[in-house]
């Protein structure tokens, strides 16, 4: 994973963890007693969701980059 | 070894450097989502607060009791439409700048020149004109007086024209001529081939332009606040509101602003990659 995949993959992660707590807020919290408990829960459930799509996004662009190498390979094979 | 610990070195700081410039530039949109969830009492606290309990008392405040989502509705009309007019516009005059060369060049710097002054030179005679037109009754029927979209879809119209001229008169030099003499010699019209051969190819570049167009007039706020009160006022004018006699409401302004910036940002996610092409579609020249 190059750094801007890094980055697109960060900022995309960042945006999903606020989509959670939008979501967690305004349908979730009410169902909660206790207003601390909602808020660590909240920002767990937020936090593994981002950390989640941007290991995702590590494994896919490592896949494509794997996958991209074997392509040129068999080109340079089939070439000589 | 050496060499190889040098250029790790190198690699480091290059994308340090570049972590602290994009820290800069996200920063305040960060900033302004935190500050959007934080309570009244949580916002202008020194030194600033990271851990509080968030809330979306803010969002409230702004969809709610200010009508904050009307101005989301005006701003996608006016916008919309305002690019659509310029990519049609642009896109016919660029073709015509890139293939007949209109005035030598000439015209094509004199479009450019409409935006070497800033937007408040001509906010006054587009006031008075505005004003005017809209007691006729053709500025009635149209809705192009104070106050109305009309107004600033024209305005927006106009001052981004010269922008996307500028953009595409490069996207359609890069067509080859020769694709375009094919297509005639086919029997097409030049209308045809407009249509089915340069159109799709400058695609890309007709995204880039569109896209830029829209982030523009979604931006804009100067006309905005001159040529509307109420009817017509776009999400710009709509998070000034929050600004009272009584003080500046930030947690609501930060609410309305990130209501504001979301379709945006959802938009250009979805088009990063065709902007990705559009901006490199003209890089190469043969």
């Amino acid at each position: 994973m190059n750094f801007s995949q890094a980055w697109d993959a960060g900022f995309r992660a960042v945006l999903i963890y606020i989509g959670v707590v939008f979501v967690w807020l305004g349908l979730i919290e009410h169902r909660f007693g206790d207003q601390a408990t909602s808020v660590t829960v909240m920002n767990i459930v937020a936090a593994v969701a981002a950390v989640a799509f941007f290991i995702r996004a590590f494994r896919r662009a490592k896949a494509e980059r794997l996958k991209a190498e074997a392509d040129v390979r068999a080109l340079m094979e089939g070439e000589i | 070894m050496l060499q190889r610990d040098s250029s790790f070195a190198k690699e480091a700081l290059r994308y340090g450097l570049i972590v602290i410039v994009l820290g800069f530039i996200v920063f305040p949109i960060f900033w302004m989502v935190l500050t959007s969830f934080k309570p009244p009492q949580d916002v202008m606290v020194s030194p600033p607060r990271f851990l509080f309990t968030p809330t979306l008392d803010n969002y409230y405040h702004a969809i709610v009791d200010k009508h904050f989502l009307f101005y989301i509705k005006n701003t996608l009309v006016i916008s919309v439409t305002s690019t659509i007019l310029v990519i049609i516009a642009g896109s016919l005059a660029a073709y015509s700048f890139a293939r007949y060369n209109v005035g030598d060049g000439h015209v094509l710097f004199f479009i450019l020149s409409t935006k070497m002054f800033p937007a408040i030179a001509v906010i006054l005679p587009y006031f008075l004109i505005f004003r005017n037109i809209g007691k006729t009754d053709v500025g009635r029927f149209l809705g192009i007086g104070l106050d109305q979209p009309g107004a600033l879809i024209i305005s927006y119209t106009m001052f981004n024209l010269p922008f996307a001229i500028w953009l595409l008169v490069s996207f359609f030099q890069d067509i080859p001529r020769e694709l375009e003499h094919s297509a005639r010699l086919d029997g097409l019209s030049r209308l045809k081939v407009l249509r089915k051969v340069v159109f799709p190819l400058a695609a890309p570049g007709i995204a880039v332009t569109g896209v830029f167009t829209l982030i523009f007039c979604w931006n804009e706020f100067l006309f905005a606040y001159i040529l509307t009160r109420k009817n017509a006022s776009t999400v710009t004018v709509g998070v000034e509101s929050f600004f009272t006699l009584q003080g500046i409401l930030w947690g609501p302004v930060a609410a309305a602003a990130t209501i504001s910036v979301l379709p945006m940002m959802v938009f250009v996610l979805a088009m990063q990659r065709y902007m990705v092409r559009g901006l490199t579609f003209g890089a190469v020249r043969g």
